[in-house]
């Protein structure tokens, strides 16, 4: 039972400049296996050790979907909250990761739906928001003023972009990109088969090229 | 030839094994098509989002973001501890793990049907032919709110649901939900509950037309 984030997902985590990256617990203390063992047995302490370790992620992983910090701080919450009660029935199939990646998914997604954005990916606008600069978690790296402005009109031509995606299209990208997911893994979290995972990636590409092409190409 | 999905995924994301690699840009550059310009695209793209978009990111309030989940997990076992009779209102039987899907199934099944043209002239309208109920204590009760353009569902007789209660709803175009409320109609409706007190109450809104 490998109870473990994958590596290729802990690659991608960008260590915070406040002390590491929480998911260094990860390595350091009891494995997640152990810890859900306890949960199992109502121990609510290794509980609090999974949420210090995988919080940040789940909350920047709902947090890029939904752009609203109040929003997304709402919604981690009642992601670990089902995944407490849902413990028990925890068997181990997958990593316990990955596993509530696919609540926190579903958490989101519910939510997403009840707001009633539009599948073609009419975002309420209300819900974009740009990222705060001063996020801890985005490299940090003394550029010329010049390259300063060209990062931010990039980075939010980027965002924009995104925003345009439908919450599937939305959801695909970011695991696979941001949190390095494996197709597999993808699958299972979103619950659908690898060949609509594949399909939508493909499109969630091919609509980013054709919204991005004339920002790359204008640097 | 014109690579598939997936194997243009593989590609973007570096994937593939030589010898697909080497057969992907045969059959490309003999159809003139070249995806070196993609991959570099997508690379640069890559690098772009991971730096936009984190991956991990400390929640507001941290400590409090943990001591506020210990406090509502608290309160779950607080509120589970004093209800011992939890589900009361469902017979014994229904408690058992494998039946208890089963029987949220048979709880209650709604048959919609469309009818045509009623009332004013931008409503399509829709009426439940029969919505049926194990428990002959508990009813439904099925009306057209013209304001709303909705038909609301109300059951009746039913104890207050615990918080807990996952009430899951199931239509026939979404393919994520399965559960115990079941609507058989062609319509595109959009389910929505609500809890009032002892009653719980549907409210099915039809897309604009």
């Amino acid at each position: 039972m490998n109870n473990s984030p994958s590596t290729a997902s802990e690659s991608r985590v960008k260590p915070s400049s406040d002390g590491g990256s929480e998911t260094a617990d990860a390595e350091n203390g009891p494995p997640d296996d152990a810890l859900v063992v306890r949960c199992q047995a109502g121990d609510t302490g290794a509980f609090d050790e999974l949420v210090t370790r995988y919080r940040g992620r789940v909350y920047a992983m709902i947090y890029n979907m939904v752009k609203s910090e109040a929003d997304a701080w709402d919604l981690s919450q009642e992601a670990f909250i089902k995944a407490w009660k849902a413990l028990p029935k925890f068997e181990a199939r997958s990593s316990f990761y990955t596993w509530l990646y696919r609540i926190a998914h579903n958490v989101t997604y519910d939510w997403m739906r009840k707001r009633k954005v539009q599948a073609e990916g009419e975002f309420d606008e209300t819900i974009q928001q740009s990222i705060d600069p001063k996020a801890k978690t985005v490299p940090f790296k003394e550029a010329r003023p010049d390259d300063k402005i060209q990062h931010r009109e990039l980075r939010s031509s980027i965002e924009a972009a995104i925003a345009k995606l439908s919450p599937e299209h939305r959801a695909v990208i970011l695991l696979k990109e941001i949190d390095g997911r494996q197709y597999n893994e993808i699958a299972e979290i979103i619950g659908v088969s690898i060949g609509t995972v594949m399909s939508r990636l493909f499109y969630a590409r091919k609509k980013l090229q054709s919204l991005l092409k004339d920002v790359y190409e204008a640097q | 030839m014109k690579p598939s999905e997936e194997q243009w995924n593989r590609w973007i994301d570096g994937e593939l094994s030589p010898e697909e690699v080497e057969a992907l840009k045969s059959a490309s550059a003999a159809e003139g098509v070249s995806l070196d310009e993609d991959q570099a695209f997508f690379g640069q793209l890559s690098e772009d989002l991971q730096a936009t978009f984190p991956a991990e990111r400390t929640p507001p309030f941290a400590d409090f973001f943990n001591s506020h989940l210990q406090k509502q997990m608290r309160d779950l076992d607080e509120a589970e501890a004093a209800e011992p009779a939890r589900a009361s209102w469902l017979p014994k039987w229904l408690h058992l793990s494998w039946a208890a899907p089963l029987a949220a199934a048979a709880l209650v099944v709604f048959t919609l049907t469309q009818i045509g043209i009623i009332g004013e002239k931008t409503h399509r309208g829709s009426q439940i032919v029969s919505a049926y109920t194990p428990d002959e204590s508990i009813f439904a009760v099925t009306s057209f709110d013209a304001e709303a353009n909705a038909m609301v569902i109300r059951l009746e007789g039913m104890e207050r649901l615990p918080a807990e209660f996952d009430l899951i709803l199931a239509d026939a175009d979404n393919d994520r939900h399965e559960g115990p409320f079941v609507v058989d109609a062609d319509l595109d409706i959009n389910l929505e509950e609500e809890f009032v007190g002892p009653q719980i109450e549907f409210v099915m809104h039809r897309p604009a037309y």
